[in-house]
């Protein structure tokens, strides 16, 4: 039996499943479906919606519009704030068994501080076992520009959280795609400290309904676009990082591909560019079978080629 | 919790950790039954924690305390809230560290296949004085080799230098401090040097663990085993071990014992834990525990457990106390602290030996003395609203009536009495019924009443829901289980002559395992007749608010016995005619009547005989309806199954549990003191493909512009009013289709697979579902039109069900632009589609009569209206009055015109959309209106409604001109669904007149399922402004709850 185990610095996961924050939501919204054994089984961590330091509302409607092989949302980061989410959110995933790692995201380098320091209270660290900083956030003190595209404001925040955080947690830098050179942020993650990197976050994108005139996302006008229509960016940019940095190279720094996984093929295809895990997302508000296919999926082909799957990392970079 | 889950719990927790004398949980949820969220309970001996679990349950906040060190430590593990993860990952750890050196020690070799593998335990035993190594019980995992083996003398030499080795780390060397005489000095003389050095190991590998939790958790796993580690554990031949621990309750080293393998142990324990804590978790997932008093009282954490002695544990200085509850020492003579020592010497809390409440030592009026000690503190730091449990047991009268002496002195009389209900872990030979949870309250100054009881007619009373009892739980057959379950069905002042009573008279009333078959057959129909009869007084009750009254009864189905308030099955006439062989009948002066039959799957033939010459004869006129009584709900389940539906044709379905609850309700004095816990049915989420069994456009008059869509979908089998399902509008085949992964071979291929020239497609397709409300449920042997002329009485209509549905159909708009609904058009009969669902929060319709609704009126405009017909089904199965009022631009779109569709009236030429589906539910032409606001193309169109039903304009207007003419509108609900303008208007008007509305709101979704957050629509419940989801908090919502300047 070949296995499906790959590691993530310290943490051991069964399978290199991953929900993508933000499209996942709590323990009760999977429960609450018949096949939820199956997708916490096939899954090997489980990835949280953004959590802000205080509460936010998240943007007025239209929050979403379909493309041809996906969606651009605007959301706004709706969420009840950490104090909420440690105490009435958290405590449902109890009994998950599975790694739970919080997705992080603030405007400012000091609120990502406080939300590092709140979250490694209160011996917490039996629960979350990793935080993902989300720099794609705008950057209030810098005229609304992300975080994620200005690496020394990337290599700020890791620097930041990773002295604040319970040593025992690892973390975790997602990063975007907007950017001329994604190495260039990885790098500077990878000075702030960070012990894995995730990639790609959304493609900054807008759609216009042409019956109206206007931009169909009426309010934020712009939004991110996922789904399958931009997984060729996110395999070549986890295959720049996994070639140009010799930390992800050498998987001191392991890279956890995200962006347009619809099917077990997918799954592969980022492994072999330098994923050591993957993420799902918006293909699960399609398929809620989605987990358990790619699971069995890559299981067969892993039995089939006789490797185990973290034989298969970085596989596309040999000569 | 229910009883079976309680049990089940308790003996999770139970078989964790050999703590004595732990309450049961089962039977303190109806000693709790009075804690709401937010009451401060005191438990001042804790003991081995389930109280405290038991009241944390209900939402109560604890303060526990005991003298024990132990307890403290045990209680604190077992409500703290831990990851299940992050347990096993400590685990693991702790594993790779020390478990191959650990097993090393313990290893032989398989005498049949020659490999190296871990014995389980040695057998010792004392020889003159010696100890000798005798035998090895061990299992190979090589060649699945089980046995006890005796050992040679070379084995028994090695094992003898094995046994010997000393400890490389740490481990305590306090001596034993027992009152009880023992032989040993010192506690780590109770261990094999092996066993001592392995447990001193795997202790350092524990300390070593940095999460708190994670560690106190294995900490509480080391201790539990320790005992079985020791050289006190005696020696069994069964497979596993049969001991339960601690049997004798001393430092005793027996001659034939165990040495166990203290891995094995180890990790055979943590599987026990990691299983109580997964059934604890969501009991205390939010439980977070003070460090002291003060944080108590000023934050809202929910437990403080510190060490007291019980003269000296303190009561909070702000806070009430709401519930005490007191389990002194009281019948065993067990050294708790002495004993404790064994493990406090490893977590290195010291206690204070000569302290303590020893029962066993002291007299009878000492105890009393202490009592009373106890209860005087209680009143004096309590309001007199406090109530108290005290637990107490004892064989001896002289002890009983002390107590009831002490009570009094201290102030307080008894409530009620409880019997504790010992499972079978912690029986140990105990007489059950002398064990009780007696609640106290402050004395009063009303003079008792003293009824004068009849103990033969009580016998009488308790003999019959012994019967009842049995019939309902026929798997808990033995008298200790039917006592419990009994507990809930009597009267309070019962519960004590229940507890008098023995096991063998129990037996003899519900015994079905006569040795004599006709006496078992006898018995069985004897129980059956008891619950039958108590089901009729529920139902005549019930029936009685709708002016029913039952007209013929079947005597000999009922038991006859008499009972206390309870009606006697009157003298009646045998039903007759159609209901012949039925078990009762109803009827109201209307001549509506109603066929009642008990459920019983040997009279199947009969029951089907009845309800099909009902349906046959009855036809559509509902004049006449069959009813079957089922006791549980597996049973009820099972009989609403789409292909049971023949055996009951288009009868209806009511269950016991149900009507024990109506009744209830209804007549608090008879009925109020009973009890039955109905497990909730888990609903769930499917992703599931579905059938096509039409798909036509409706309404237009030859250029529609509206589709149904009819599917087959046994998974929707739970959808309510207000649920919707995510469509994926592609068929499946073409859906997978679109997969460009698929290799292909070549163009001639390609070409076939596709029907048309145009290969490559690049026309937009649709990716996400899209949402559509339920329009109508059907249900086999219902016809289409069955509301029409149903009436069934209100009282019992919230109770009814029928057989499952099994076909749906959605209503769709096209959308010119849209890619969706232009998909759909194009999916044929016989084609499948993906299908997410039944989505939405659910409503239950039948509440809300409880809310004083008797009225509602739907108000949708445009396809707005398609999703209120399923509400309309649903109200007029519930009885409720309806009035509809839809609002369409033009009036020709409500105009169909098919020659095959039969849905809405015989002559579908003449059918109009929407009016004559409410028609065909039973909503009279009176209450339908009609408003259109394009006068163009009316000539011809004739609805068949009163002209001053049909006006020109907003609905919303015709609406308001309607309600200036209506006096009282206290007892109406307005439900409606379209577009915006026209709900913001109706909000307007809803909210003048001080009406209630309810709105169904539809928004662009991603998934479905809450996860995605898109569907969001502004809220502002309690003033506080949210977006809420209306996929999860919808789509139904109050109107009060939505924030309509924001919409």
């Amino acid at each position: 039996m070949k296995s499906l185990h790959v590691e993530i610095n310290s943490l051991r996961l069964k399978s290199p499943l991953m929900t993508a924050s933000g499209t996942s939501g709590h323990s009760n919204e999977i429960e609450g479906l018949k096949s939820s054994p199956d997708i916490i089984s096939s899954l090997g961590a489980f990835v949280t919606k953004g959590v802000t330091l205080e509460p936010r509302l998240g943007n007025p409607e239209l929050r979403i519009v379909e493309t041809r092989a996906g969606i651009i949302n605007a959301i706004g980061l709706q969420n009840s704030g950490v104090e909420a989410f440690v105490k009435k959110e958290l405590p449902g995933f109890l009994n998950f068994d599975l790694p739970i790692l919080v997705n992080i995201a603030a405007n400012t380098v000091e609120e990502f501080g406080k939300l590092a320091s709140y979250l490694s209270d209160n011996d917490l660290s039996q629960i979350i076992k990793g935080i993902e900083i989300n720099v794609s956030c705008p950057n209030v003190k810098k005229g609304g520009m992300a975080f994620g595209i200005d690496p020394r404001q990337v290599e700020r925040i890791v620097k930041t959280v990773k002295n604040r955080i319970d040593s025992r947690m690892i973390v975790i830098t997602k990063l975007t795609p907007n950017v001329t050179d994604i190495t260039l942020p990885a790098r500077a993650a990878i000075e702030g400290g960070s012990d894995a990197l995730s990639m790609i976050n959304t493609l900054r994108a807008m759609a216009i309904d042409i019956s109206t005139g206007k931009p169909s996302l009426l309010v934020n006008k712009t939004g991110g676009l996922s789904g399958p229509a931009i997984k060729p960016v996110g395999v070549f940019m986890v295959y720049e990082c996994f070639e140009k940095i010799p930390e992800c190279n050498s998987r001191e720094v392991p890279i956890i591909g995200i962006g347009g996984i619809s099917a077990w093929q997918d799954a592969i295809e980022y492994i072999m560019a330098g994923a050591t895990a993957v993420g799902i997302g918006t293909a699960w508000f399609v398929n809620q079978d989605v987990f358990s296919e790619i699971h069995d999926g890559i299981k067969k082909y892993v039995y089939e080629k006789n490797k185990n799957i973290s034989d298969l990392i970085g596989k596309a970079h040999e000569e | 919790m229910l009883s079976k889950q309680e049990n089940k719990l308790f003996n999770s927790i139970s078989r964790s950790h050999l703590y004595w004398g732990r309450k049961p949980t089962s039977g303190l949820s109806r000693v709790f039954e009075g804690l709401k969220p937010g009451d401060i309970f005191l438990d001042p001996f804790c003991g081995g924690g389930t109280p405290i679990i038991s009241a944390l349950n209900q939402g109560a906040r604890v303060i526990a305390s005991d003298l024990n060190p132990m307890a403290v430590f045990l209680s604190k593990v077992l409500i703290q809230p831990i990851s299940v993860f992050a347990l096993k990952e400590t685990f693991e750890s702790i594993r790779d560290d020390v478990a191959d050196s650990i097993l090393e020690n313990y290893t032989i070799s398989c005498p049949k296949c020659g490999k190296q593998l871990s014995f389980e335990y040695l057998k010792w035993s004392s020889q003159n004085g010696e100890e000798i190594p005798e035998a090895i019980k061990f299992t190979c995992n090589y060649c699945g080799l089980k046995d006890l083996r005796q050992l040679s003398k070379d084995e028994i030499n090695r094992q003898l230098q094995l046994a010997a080795i000393q400890p490389k780390f740490w481990f305590p060397q306090n001596p034993i401090r027992s009152q009880r005489k023992t032989r040993v000095k010192f506690f780590h003389e109770l261990f094999t040097g092996r066993n001592l050095t392995s447990l001193a190991q795997l202790w350092h590998s524990i300390n070593k663990i940095s999460s708190v939790r994670c560690r106190e958790t294995l900490q509480y796993v080391f201790t539990a085993m320790l005992y079985s580690c020791s050289s006190m554990q005696m020696f069994s031949e069964k497979w596993p071990s049969s001991s339960r621990g601690w049997t004798a309750l001393r430092f005793y080293l027996p001659s034939i014992r165990q040495e166990k393998n203290v891995w094995l142990a180890f990790a055979n324990r943590f599987k026990t834990v990691l299983k109580a804590k997964e059934k604890i978790n969501p009991i205390c997932k939010f439980v977070r525990i003070s460090d002291s008093m003060d944080e108590f009282e000023k934050s809202d954490d929910n437990a403080y457990i510190y060490e007291a002695d019980f003269s000296n544990f303190s009561f909070p200085k702000n806070l009430d106390v709401n519930h005490v509850f007191l389990d002194p020492p009281y019948n065993d003579d067990i050294d708790y602290m002495g004993f404790s020592e064994f493990w406090t010497c490893w977590l290195g809390r010291a206690s204070d030996i000569e302290s303590g409440w020893h029962p066993g030592i002291i007299s009878v009026e000492e105890n009393s003395e202490k009592l009373l000690k106890l209860l005087v503190r209680m009143k004096e730091n309590t309001t007199s609203s406090c109530l108290v449990t005290l637990a107490y047991g004892s064989k001896r009268t002289v002890a009983w009536e002390l107590l009831n002496e002490t009570i009094s002195k201290a102030g307080y009389e008894i409530r009620e009495e409880i019997p504790i209900l010992w499972d079978n872990s912690q029986k140990r030979g105990k007489n059950s019924s002398t064990d009780l949870y007696l609640l106290l309250q402050r004395t009063s100054k009303k003079t008792a009443v003293n009824d004068y009881r009849d103990s033969e007619r009580d016998l009488n009373e308790l003999r019959f829901f012994g019967r009842v009892a049995s019939f309902l739980y026929p798997d808990n057959l033995d008298p200790e289980g039917i006592k419990e379950k009994l507990v809930n069905l009597v009267k309070p002042y019962l519960r004590k002559l229940l507890r008098e009573i023995d096991e063998d008279e129990v037996e003899s009333w519900i015994s079905c395992k006569a040795s004599d078959e006709d006496e078992e057959l006898l018995r069985k129909t004897h129980n059956r007749k008891a619950y039958n009869r108590l089901a009729f007084a529920f139902i005549k009750l019930i029936l009685a608010k709708d002016d029913f009254k039952i007209v013929s009864v079947d005597s000999s189905q009922f038991d006859d016995s008499h009972l206390n308030g309870y009606d006697e099955i009157e003298a009646l006439p045998m039903p007759q005619r159609l209901a012949n062989g039925a078990d009762f009948v109803a009827e109201n002066d209307k001549g509506n009547r109603i066929i009642f039959c008990f459920y019983d799957k040997s009279k199947i033939d009969t029951l089907k005989r009845i309800a099909t010459s009902v349906f046959y004869e009855d036809d559509d006129k509902f004049r006449n309806i069959c009813y079957l009584v089922i006791s549980n709900q597996k049973e009820m389940i099972n009989c609403r199954q789409v292909d049971w539906a023949d055996k009951w044709p288009r009868g209806f379905f009511v269950e016991f549990s149900k009507l024990l609850k109506k009744a209830k309700e209804i007549d608090k004095t008879r009925f109020g003191h009973m009890a039955m816990m109905s497990p909730r049915t888990d609903r769930k989420i499917e992703h599931f493909k579905a059938r096509v069994i039409k798909n036509i456009p409706v309404g237009g008059n030859g250029n529609p512009k509206h589709f149904t869509i009819r599917f087959q979908a046994p998974e929707l089998k739970y959808v309510v009013p207000g649920q919707f399902v995510m469509i994926d509008t592609l068929p499946y085949d073409k859906r997978k289709d679109i997969d460009i992964r698929r290799p292909v071979q070549s163009l001639a291929t390609l070409k076939s697979r596709f029907s048309h020239d145009n290969i490559i497609d690049l026309s937009p397709k649709s990716f996400l579902k899209r949402p559509f409300s339920i329009h109508r449920t059907f249900y086999r042997n219902f016809k289409w039109n069955y509301l029409k002329n149903m009436s069934l009485p209100p009282a019992l209509a919230s109770m009814t069900h029928t057989v499952f549905p099994n076909k749906f159909e959605i209503f769709y708009k096209l959308v010119e632009s849209g890619t969706g609904t232009n998909e759909l058009k194009e999916i044929k009969k016989g084609d499948t589609f993906q299908v997410l669902g039944p989505l939405g929060k659910i409503t239950t319709v039948s509440d809300w009569r409880s809310e004083g609704i008797e009225e509602v009126h739907l108000i949708g405009g445009g396809v707005g209206m398609a999703p209120l017909m399923v509400f309309g089904q649903a109200l007029r199965y519930y009885s409720f009055m309806i009035k509809a009022f839809i609002g369409i631009d033009r009036l020709d779109t409500l105009l169909y015109k098919a020659p095959f569709e039969k849905t809405f009236e015989d002559d579908p030429n003449k059918a109009y959309v929407y009016v004559d589906n409410l028609r065909s539910i039973g909503i009279h032409g009176n209450d339908i209106y009609i408003s259109f606001e394009k006068k163009d193309e009316t000539n011809g169109i004739d609805l068949g409604l009163p002209k001053r039903n049909c006006s020109q304009g907003f609905v919303s207007q015709q609406y308001a001109s309607y309600l200036d003419k209506l006096d009282e509108t206290d007892n109406i609900l307005v439900l409606t669904c379209g577009p915006k303008p026209m709900l913001k208007a109706l909000e307007k008007i809803t909210s003048e007149a001080n009406m209630r509305m309810k709105v169904l709101l539809e928004k662009r979704m991603g998934c479905g399922i809450g996860v995605c957050m898109s569907c969001v629509c502004p809220t502002k419940k309690n003033n506080v402004e949210q977006y809420s989801r209306v996929c999860m908090e919808g789509p139904l919502f109050d109107s009060e709850d939505i924030d309509w300047e924001k919409l």
